[in-house]
């Protein structure tokens, strides 16, 4: 019921007011009205009233004065005296005053008669001589006149009581009217009253009030107290609406303001509010007495977890760690994600950097706990860069930069490592941003070259085929040697679209052998990045199928340590790649952390014998017992195995004794350009030797 | 100049003119009175040569009323109305009864007196067809006189009709019965008294007015309030009983 009424339509509730109004107006008027028909009946009533009680009071002063006249004229004996009093007595008798009053009951006529008579009888004793006559005269004079008195006192007195009458019936009709005025007087105002006080609670209630709340609440709102004033009780349906709304826009607002200063997948903060927060605690610190460390967190490998079992499991396995690393942060620090993989912890307020390192380490040790994420269980290791205030910067872009350039500096060094931020840092990135740039600008303008090395037979001369390797001789003639450039690649995203380059090109170089009739293997670099996102094989496909070489004579060379990285990763892709009908090696054999299940599960053609067991041949007895488990594998499984790194005939002639069929290595040539390449070829296989003894060799 | 003294200067003149006019207006505003001077006691020169009587003396306290300067000029009754079609008078004082003639020609003001007429004559006399009966030539009385056609002669006033009945050129007068009521009080009118009963009917009583000129109602409704207010006052009251034994109202 409560909430019934209160909710009731305020347009309905507008309409009832303004019936309201229009009958309190209308009753007011016709108040109005009933006072003014009171009044102007009153007003000509007391006219009339007026009119008769005057003519009464007229009548009844006349009448008094008409006796008094008598009175006089009978008391004097002087008959001047005597002759004015009974002349105005009979002007009197006949005024309009008396003729109008006396008609009704005493005949004027009569009474002008016995006065004239009187009149008579008097100026008859006045000439009287003597005095018996006189008082005869006089005495029938004074019965006379004290008979006409009577009737005229009469008269008077019933005119008098009439007045009296009058008066006091007007006396009451006015208190009557009076009454009747003030009641109708009160009635109107009581009930403009009861209307005023009506609209006012409609006003202050059903309005002012729900308004107010808004206003309060959206002033509160600012300052994060809206909670103070709830807006609870609009009091109509309109505005329980309008509350509604501004609930609504208000709880937009505070999700934009969450999501514009936090991280919408982890809950911590975001690079925005970090900016804020550092901001704050700079400006605050007026006079540089602060101390405090940003820690800046990279997750290695990440994009592994990703790229392998599901974006979900990536945003789950992100989730722990925010978790974890809010778990230990500590009084007063905050961490905020700003990156995919990346997180920054600040610690306002620090004693010394061992402090930051403490927390870093125990940030690292939480990081580094397993997670089960469904059927996975997944670990990742963190790099930590670490920059202090006031020392490293006294902005928040200077101390992230900073604390971003010890994070990659310890990346560079090795992953999981802590450092702090250190100028000379300052100076390696530099010059690596340069490299990236250099790098981009490479691959626009097309700086890139493959040199090739000739893979040679048994018989040591001739070419079976050749490897492609990369170089780049930048704009200003600086060459830039192919680890570091690999490395940067890597770790800047620009390795897929160089890897792709070279795939290309050294499939143009196949297919202008092939239109040659030169029928040689080219054998190009494949690192553990190209691997993730097999988009490799995508590039791959796509150049076979522009060039239209013969598949089997492009060679795919991964590094024994780039397959371990992922296992699974490098099997799947392999084994796409091998259905594309390409050969599959596994480079620098040896020197990784192989495992033997998986060289089995790779779909590999040819291992290539890492260069370091060979440089010491044929004097180092492990090295020799490398060599020959490796060609003993190679040959129990079917594989070619070519020798990297000859260098010399003694090396060449003990390879050549365990039964290696393929070499490369600097004592048959260094990488060279391709026309140097081809005079090469032309040397070591003449055009005339049979094409297909080539192959028998491969 | 700021505006509170543009203002205050704008009122001073404004109050000045209206000051400038009162007392203009007061200063022209002489009213001229056209009023009979023989009918006691309503108006008359009295032993000291005073123009005295109710009528004047009513007058008087009107023009005080309303600020106005009066001047009498005394005419014969039969003067007064065509003084003021003329515009020789701005309000002319004679006892009027309504005439629808006389309204035509002039503004009646609000009744101030109510009167009959009678008629005097010796003293227990009997009247007779070949009485001769006399009037006040031009009043209603003398109409009255004309339409019973009675032997009868118009004379030009009071006083003149008076001494008609007195040289006996007339058995009877005719006139307002307060109007007579000095000469009945008299020596000389002791032999004379009211013959019959006072006439009322046939134009000869009713209200008594004053008349103003046709052109100016705004004097008429001036001289109205000035009634109204003289009675409210009670100074209408005191000045009648200064001149009669009663009430005349």
């Amino acid at each position: 019921m409560q909430k019934r009424w209160g909710l009731m339509s305020l347009e309905r509730m507008s309409v009832w007011m303004s019936g309201l109004f229009i009958l309190v107006f209308l009753v007011c008027l016709a108040l109005l009205l009933e006072m003014s028909r009171s009044v102007s009946q009153l007003s000509a009533n007391r006219s009339a009233q007026s009119q008769a009680l005057a003519e009464n009071l007229q009548f009844f002063s006349n009448m008094e004065r008409l006796i008094v006249l008598g009175d006089q004229m009978l008391s004097t004996v002087e008959r001047q005296q005597q002759l004015e009093h009974a002349v105005a007595v009979q002007a009197l008798l006949f005024h309009p005053s008396i003729q109008s009053r006396l008609s009704l009951s005493e005949s004027s006529q009569q009474l002008y008669q016995r006065i004239t008579h009187i009149s008579w009888q008097l100026s008859q004793a006045a000439e009287a001589n003597d005095p018996k006559d006189f008082f005869a005269f006089r005495r029938d004079a004074l019965e006379s006149w004290g008979e006409v008195r009577q009737a005229l006192k009469r008269i008077s007195t019933d005119t008098s009581a009439r007045l009296v009458s009058g008066v006091e019936q007007v006396s009451q009709g006015m208190t009557a009217l009076t009454r009747q005025l003030i009641v109708t007087a009160f009635a109107a105002v009581l009930i403009g009253l009861c209307a005023c006080i009506t609209f006012y609670l409609f006003f202050r209630f059903k309005l002012y009030q729900p308004i107010m709340q808004v206003y309060r609440h959206l002033l509160l709102s600012k300052e994060g107290r809206g909670a103070e004033v709830p807006l609870i009780n609009a009091n109509s349906q309109e505005l329980e609406q309008v509350f509604e709304v501004v609930n609504h826009l208000l709880d937009a607002r505070r999700s934009l303001e969450y999501i514009s200063s936090y991280d919408p997948l982890t809950g911590l903060q975001n690079r925005r509010a970090l900016i804020a927060a550092l901001g704050r605690l700079v400006h605050g610190d007026s006079q540089r007495k602060r101390q405090a460390a940003l820690l800046y967190l990279d997750l290695d490998n990440f994009k592994a977890i990703n790229d392998v079992m599901d974006h979900s499991v990536g945003d789950i396995f992100l989730q722990h760690i925010a978790r974890r690393i809010s778990d230990v942060l500590g009084e007063g620090a905050t961490c905020a994600r700003i990156g995919g993989d990346e997180f920054i912890v600040l610690m306002p307020q620090i004693e010394s950097p061992e402090q930051a390192k403490v927390k870093a380490r125990q940030l690292q040790q939480v990081i580094a706990r397993a997670s089960a994420i469904g059927e996975f269980e997944v670990s990742v290791t963190a790099t930590v860069g670490i920059s202090l205030y006031p020392h490293d910067g006294f902005n928040s872009d200077t101390l992230i930069k900073h604390a971003e350039i010890a994070m990659y500096h310890g990346k560079s060094l090795g992953r999981g490592m802590i450092h702090f931020f250190d100028e000379r840092m300052n100076v390696q990135v530099s010059a690596q941003l340069q490299l990236e740039s250099d790098i981009y600008k490479a691959c626009k303008n097309k700086e890139f070259e493959l040199f090739y090395q000739p893979q040679v037979a048994s018989d040591g001369v001739t070419i079976v085929g050749a490897e492609a390797l990369l170089r780049w001789c930048k704009a200003d003639g600086t060459k830039v040697l192919p680890p570091d450039l690999i490395s940067l690649a890597e770790d800047n995203g620009y390795i897929h679209e160089i890897g792709a380059w070279v795939v290309n090109e050294a499939c143009d170089t196949l297919s202008a052998w092939q239109n040659s009739g030169i029928d040689l293997s080219l054998a190009v670099n494949i690192s553990a990045r190209q691997l993730e996102g097999y988009h490799i094989v995508d590039v791959v496909e796509q150049a076979l199928a522009r060039t239209h070489i013969r598949p089997e004579r492009l060679e795919l060379e991964i590094t024994e340590s780039a397959a371990m990285q992922a296992p699974e990763v490098t099997a799947v892709c392999l084994e796409r790649l091998k259905k594309l009908g390409v050969k599959l090696a596994i480079d620098d054999f040896g020197t990784g952390y192989s495992s033997l299940a998986y060289l089995k599960l790779f779909p590999i053609d040819k291992i290539k014998l890492d260069r370091t067991f060979v440089k010491e041949l044929p004097g180092n007895a492990r090295d020799q017992a490398i060599c020959s488990v490796s060609i003993g594998l190679a040959n129990s499984l079917g594989l070619t195995i070519i020798a990297e790194g000859v260098e010399n005939q003694a090396q060449l002639s003990y390879l050549a004794e365990q039964g290696y069929q393929q070499y490369q290595g600097y004592y048959f040539s260094r990488p060279v350009a391709l026309d140097l390449f081809m005079q090469q070829l032309s040397i070591a296989n003449p055009p005339s030797e049979d094409p297909s003894t080539w192959q028998s060799r491969v | 100049m700021t505006r509170t003294k543009v203002v205050l200067l704008l009122s001073q003149i404004v109050v000045a003119l209206f000051i400038l006019n009162y007392q203009a207006k007061a200063g022209r505003d002489v009213v001229r009175i056209a009023i009979t001077g023989t009918a006691k006691p309503f108006s008359y020169t009295d032993d000291m040569g005073n123009f005295v009587g109710f009528n004047v003396e009513l007058m008087n306290a009107i023009c005080k009323f309303n600020a106005w300067v009066c001047s009498f000029e005394v005419v014969r009754f039969p003067e007064v109305l065509p003084a003021l079609e003329q515009d020789r008078a701005d309000i002319g004082v004679g006892n009027f009864l309504y005439t629808p003639e006389r309204a035509a020609r002039a503004l009646y003001s609000d009744p101030y007196w109510r009167s009959t007429s009678s008629f005097v004559g010796v003293k227990f006399d009997n009247d007779a067809p070949d009485k001769r009966k006399c009037a006040i030539q031009k009043t209603q009385q003398a109409a009255y006189l004309e339409r019973q056609e009675m032997l009868s002669r118009f004379y030009p006033d009071n006083n003149v009709l008076v001494q008609a009945l007195l040289t006996g050129e007339c058995d009877y007068i005719l006139l307002p019965t307060l109007q007579v009521l000095e000469f009945l009080q008299s020596e000389a009118g002791a032999p004379y008294g009211f013959h019959g009963t006072p006439l009322f009917d046939q134009g000869l009583g009713g209200d008594v007015h004053i008349l103003v000129n046709a052109q100016q109602p705004a004097r008429l409704g001036a001289l109205n309030d000035a009634l109204s207010e003289l009675h409210k006052q009670g100074v209408y009251e005191r000045i009648m009983l200064k001149y009669f034994p009663f009430s005349i109202r």
